[in-house]
């Protein structure tokens, strides 16, 4: 707790001294961020019991840049949250704080009956550039995806779909070497270490060709699996057309061995009136098995790894988004699961009230086929106010 | 996924924004090409505010741009907060969107350059034939009149027949002494102003003079209107074409 203040008490320190000198000339400093404050309810049935909860989500982006070849970054994620999950569900302070990376770079500050107060460092990174090269160590974001909904190249993170309201997502305790070998090509190494100190270490090489760009990755993931893919992005008669594949290969050969290949592809076109469709397939290989455990939320909120990415061998997205004033846009998601003969959809809406003010509503709607003719049903619902500065 | 909000029609915007008149007739030509030159260079570097005034609410877009004509440019956006620190690349024919708070790279596919941002009242038209209005029209001089009190040129622009252009004519007024553009009217088929440009604000900005604020008002919508300021503009800076890089996109600030 108190390391997590001090530095809190520094950044404050560091600005306000900082600004009486700061004039014509760029700062070599920038903070910004936002603070929410987000309901939700959930329920299986309208007439059943409602379970309410409440976030007040706070992230302060700070950045300092002591030289044109090093900056220092550092990320806080501060949460307050109250409601019936933290009252009810046991252990639910514990999942909350935790982290696949260094522990004690998140705490629960005040852990309550009723509330929760946690703080969590997901940025805290050391950049160093110079001509073509550049080298970031600490807990940073290293996306590789390529698509935007199931991303088997994605594998330095894990994360959901469906928390739409932590867009950063996860970081990860790494090293990042990268070399630019022209404008819009380069190679980098990564290697990361997670909470049960297992190792992740990959290359990718990334090349612009014929107006695409490509991307060929290779490495080792939790020490357990060998991992090969290949992504890209570019664009089919104005669509845009992306997609990466991966194949997983158990290191050590077991019983239920698991090599697994798969594969995401999605298209996205924008109309002249701003309407804005999109769609995505993914085909998984061996997807997760439910066990018909969607009633713990862990099928929405549990991050899902690279290798863990679909609850059906195929799953099938479409979206689409239309502004129907310059302030206020109208989203519709949907997911279709064969296997699970499941669904889920999430029609949602957000209003422009200032510059930096947003007013939104969230849906979430789960369906899947939970026995000969039983279904299992889950509607989430959120409202959220939100200020960036 | 989150659709990068449309200042990918900024590119088009600033970078094609001088080809926008070539008289064919000579004198016509002469006058327009100064006026042209005015506001062009190889390079350049631009601080620009946006704005998008409508009767009931206001949003503003701020952003730096740097341009190498005709084929490079990068824009890094300062406001708003939400979007600040997301920067776009063009090169040559494609384009690509930088997130810095979700780390990733966007290739933009030609569809979703066709964005407006915030209904704003440049079109889409305007933005990306740039180029083609510079072979599409006739150009000829039909008279002169006063503006802010600088007498102007008042040239007619008209579209040859079989050219892909919305508007069925433009008028133009170039400032006599100065060459400066100051005002522009974009009529339709039917020969009803739609959409009328006035540019003030005319300051010495280093090498040369030129108007540093632009109002694009519609004719037919009251209260309603696009203003773009330069609050900082510099011609034919020293850059190089490695500038315009991925490297640099995540680099820049």
């Amino acid at each position: 707790m108190r390391k997590l203040s001090a530095i809190t008490t520094y950044i404050l320190l560091i600005i306000t001294h900082l600004s009486l000198f700061s004039q014509e000339k760029q700062k070599n400093w920038s903070l910004n961020g936002y603070i929410s404050n987000m309901q939700t309810v959930l329920f299986s049935h309208p007439d059943s019991n409602w379970i309410n909860d409440n976030l007040i989500h706070n992230r302060l982006n700070f950045k300092w840049y002591p030289n044109d070849y090093l900056s220092f970054t550092l990320e806080i994620r501060n949460r307050f949250i109250w409601g019936d999950n933290v009252k009810y569900i046991p252990g639910y302070a514990n999942y909350i704080n935790n982290y696949d990376g260094f522990s004690f770079l998140s705490k629960n500050l005040i852990k309550k009956q009723s509330f929760l107060f946690n703080s969590t460092v997901d940025r805290v990174i050391l950049d160093f550039s110079k001509g073509n090269w550049n080298i970031s160590l600490g807990r940073q974001r290293i996306n590789w995806g390529r698509t935007f909904v199931w991303n088997p190249n994605d594998i330095f993170n894990s994360y959901s779909f469906f928390d739409f309201d932590y867009v950063e997502k996860p970081g990860s305790d790494a090293l990042r070497i990268q070399y630019y070998t022209g404008v819009t090509s380069s190679v980098e190494l990564v290697t990361k270490i997670d909470s049960a100190q297992k190792i992740t270490a990959a290359g990718l090489i990334h090349l612009n060709v014929l107006n695409y760009d490509l991307q060929i990755l290779a490495g080792l993931m939790n020490e357990t699996d060998l991992v090969y893919g290949a992504g890209w992005e570019g664009n089919i008669k104005g669509f845009g057309f992306r997609g990466e594949f991966s194949y997983f290969q158990q290191k050590e050969k077991v019983a239920n061995s698991t090599n697994q290949f798969l594969m995401s592809v999605s298209l996205d076109y924008t109309f002249n009136n701003s309407l804005f469709v999109q769609a995505e397939a993914l085909y998984d290989e061996k997807p997760i098995n439910l066990n018909n455990n969607l009633a713990s939320q862990s099928f929405i909120t549990t991050p899902l790894g690279a290798k863990n990415l679909g609850f059906s061998k195929h799953s099938w997205f479409a979206q689409i988004s239309y502004p129907f004033n310059p302030l206020f846009n109208a989203t519709v998601s949907f997911i279709y699961y064969p296997d699970l003969k499941g669904y889920f959809t999430g029609p949602s809406f957000s209003y422009s009230l200032t510059d930096n003010l947003d007013f939104s509503v969230f849906t979430q709607f789960f369906s899947i086929n939970t026995g000969q003719s039983s279904r299992t049903n889950m509607y989430i619902g959120f409202l959220r106010i939100k200020y960036s500065f | 996924m989150k659709k990068p909000i449309f200042f990918t029609i900024i590119f088009f915007l600033i970078a094609g924004y001088n080809s926008k008149i070539v008289a064919q007739e000579l004198t016509a030509k002469e006058i327009v090409k100064k006026a042209n030159d005015k506001m062009r260079g190889i390079t350049s570097y631009t601080e620009m505010d946006m704005k998008v005034i409508r009767p009931k609410w206001e949003r503003s877009l701020s952003f730096k741009m740097w341009s190498k004509n005709p084929d490079y440019s990068l824009l890094y956006v300062t406001y708003p907060a939400k979007e600040k620190g997301q920067v776009f690349l063009k090169r040559e024919k494609e384009m690509w969107n930088w997130i810095p708070s979700i780390q990733r790279m966007i290739k933009i596919p030609p569809s979703m350059m066709m964005q407006s941002w915030m209904g704003s009242d440049v079109t889409n038209d305007d933005l990306v034939k740039e180029s083609s209005i510079v072979a599409d029209y006739d150009h000829s001089i039909i008279g002169e009149e006063t503006i802010e009190g600088y007498l102007c040129y008042k040239i007619l622009l008209i579209p040859h027949e079989d050219s892909p252009v919305v508007w069925g004519k433009i008028i133009t007024w170039v400032a006599k002494n100065e060459f400066i553009t100051l005002k522009n009217e974009y009529y339709d088929e039917d020969d009803f102003l739609i959409n009328s440009e006035n540019l003030s604000n005319i300051k010495n900005v280093g090498d040369r003079t030129i108007p540093t604020y632009f109002e694009i008002v519609p004719a037919e919508k009251e209260g309603q209107k696009t203003t773009m300021e330069f609050k900082k503009i510099k011609f034919n800076i020293d850059i190089d074409d490695s500038f315009f890089s991925i490297q640099n996109m995540k680099k820049i600030r």
